[in-house]
């Protein structure tokens, strides 16, 4: 049984019950200062109090752990959002590289269709139905092609082939994903 | 027993300290190359797009002379050198001075815009390049794009009647919602579908 309580939820202040019962078997370790003043008594529990309480070990430990856990998780955040970023824009990018390549191959056969044109026109020579409409196709990249129309001008004081269109066309059927790729297995 | 135990509280202090300082050190280094990324895909979205919409103005000239005149219409300040003959190719050079958010500007510029247009055998070529206005002279450029255009089918559109420029003007908004397409098959399909 502790010094400081009688078993019924009563506490010990100030030593009464242990001097009410005249012994020191309820006293405990404080048996060899009862002898004392009350004071004395009052003054060893304040000291006891203060040794056993805990120090702040640890505390500013998990709060660097904490603050180093949130910048990281921004940092990286940030980091990879900034390079997929950077790759859509890269990519975005090939594909322009990619369109206006194929545009300036067809914008080449045009131009050598349309000398084709003008010296047979000036050598007399008659224009079939299929040179008067040709249509060619350039690849852009794996899955689109540009699709070029064109029609012979021959009554213009400059022979020359009218585009009737120039249009990027997929070339693969479109086939919706089924699956997403979430884990790859070796 | 209380010296002991506020010396080992200043000692862990000091080393959560240090650890704080060596992580943010890392961190700092990863937010700083995040932007450093960040700015770079700007900067190259940007001058994806004032090179485009070069490009779809230059396909419409009919000749270098047209074709610096459309620019001038558009970038008001260009300048616009003599074509170098001597050289044999007869490049004519345009620089466009451009401001952090690529806009025209007559000030300090941070980007320089230049095109050079060339006229080969009824084709006009326009190699089109944006630098970073310190870094011109190296020739580091943050993308370049080559335009070529066949001036007879322009010519004749030009000085054809209104149903034929009319038929020009079309296809010119063909092409522009192809380059738009190409980054996006759903949206090439579904317009494709329509038309």
């Amino acid at each position: 049984m502790s010094a400081w309580n009688d078993g019924n939820g009563r506490n010990d202040r100030y030593g009464a019950y242990a001097g009410s019962s005249g012994t020191s078997e309820h006293a405990g370790d404080y048996s060899g200062i009862w002898s004392g003043t009350p004071g004395a008594f009052r003054r060893k529990k304040q000291n006891d109090q203060k040794q056993s309480a805990p120090a702040p070990f640890g505390l500013p430990l998990l709060m660097v752990v904490f603050l180093i856990l949130c910048l990281f998780t921004f940092a990286a955040i940030s980091l990879v959002t900034a390079r997929n970023d950077y790759h859509a824009s890269q990519k975005n990018a090939e594909n322009q590289t990619a369109y206006y390549t194929a545009c300036n191959q067809a914008e080449e056969k045009l131009a050598a269709l349309n000398r084709e044109l003008a010296d047979q026109v000036s050598s007399g020579e008659k224009i079939s139905a299929d040179e008067s409409t040709p249509s060619y196709e350039i690849p852009v990249d794996d899955s689109h092609v540009l699709s070029v129309a064109l029609e012979a001008d021959t009554d213009a004081e400059t022979p020359h082939y009218t585009v009737l269109k120039w249009r990027v066309e997929t070339s693969a059927a479109w086939e919706p994903e089924q699956t997403l790729p979430v884990l790859q297995l070796p | 027993m209380k010296k002991k135990a506020t010396s080992l509280f200043l000692l862990e202090l000091i080393l959560a300290m240090l650890i704080f300082f060596m992580a943010a050190a890392i961190c700092v280094s990863m937010f700083a190359k995040a932007h450093e990324m960040n700015k770079k895909s700007q900067e190259l979205n940007s001058a994806v797009l004032v090179e485009k919409n070069l490009a779809e103005m230059l396909s419409r000239a009919v000749s270098v002379d047209d074709a610096c005149r459309l620019v001038t219409q558009l970038y008001p300040h260009a300048e616009i050198s003599a074509p170098v003959k001597d050289t044999g190719s007869g490049i004519t050079e345009v620089r466009i001075a451009l401001d952090d958010d690529f806009l025209e500007t007559t000030g300090q510029s941070a980007y320089q815009l230049t095109a050079d247009l060339s006229e080969d055998r009824d084709l006009l070529t326009a190699g089109l390049h944006v630098y970073p206005a310190d870094d011109t002279e190296n020739g580091t450029s943050v993308y370049d794009l080559t335009v070529e255009n066949s001036l007879s089918s322009n010519v004749s559109a030009s000085a054809g009647n209104i149903s034929d420029v009319s038929a020009s003007a079309g296809n010119t908004s063909d092409v522009s919602a192809s380059a738009v397409n190409t980054s996006d098959p759903l949206k090439s399909g579904t317009e494709e579908a329509a038309s």
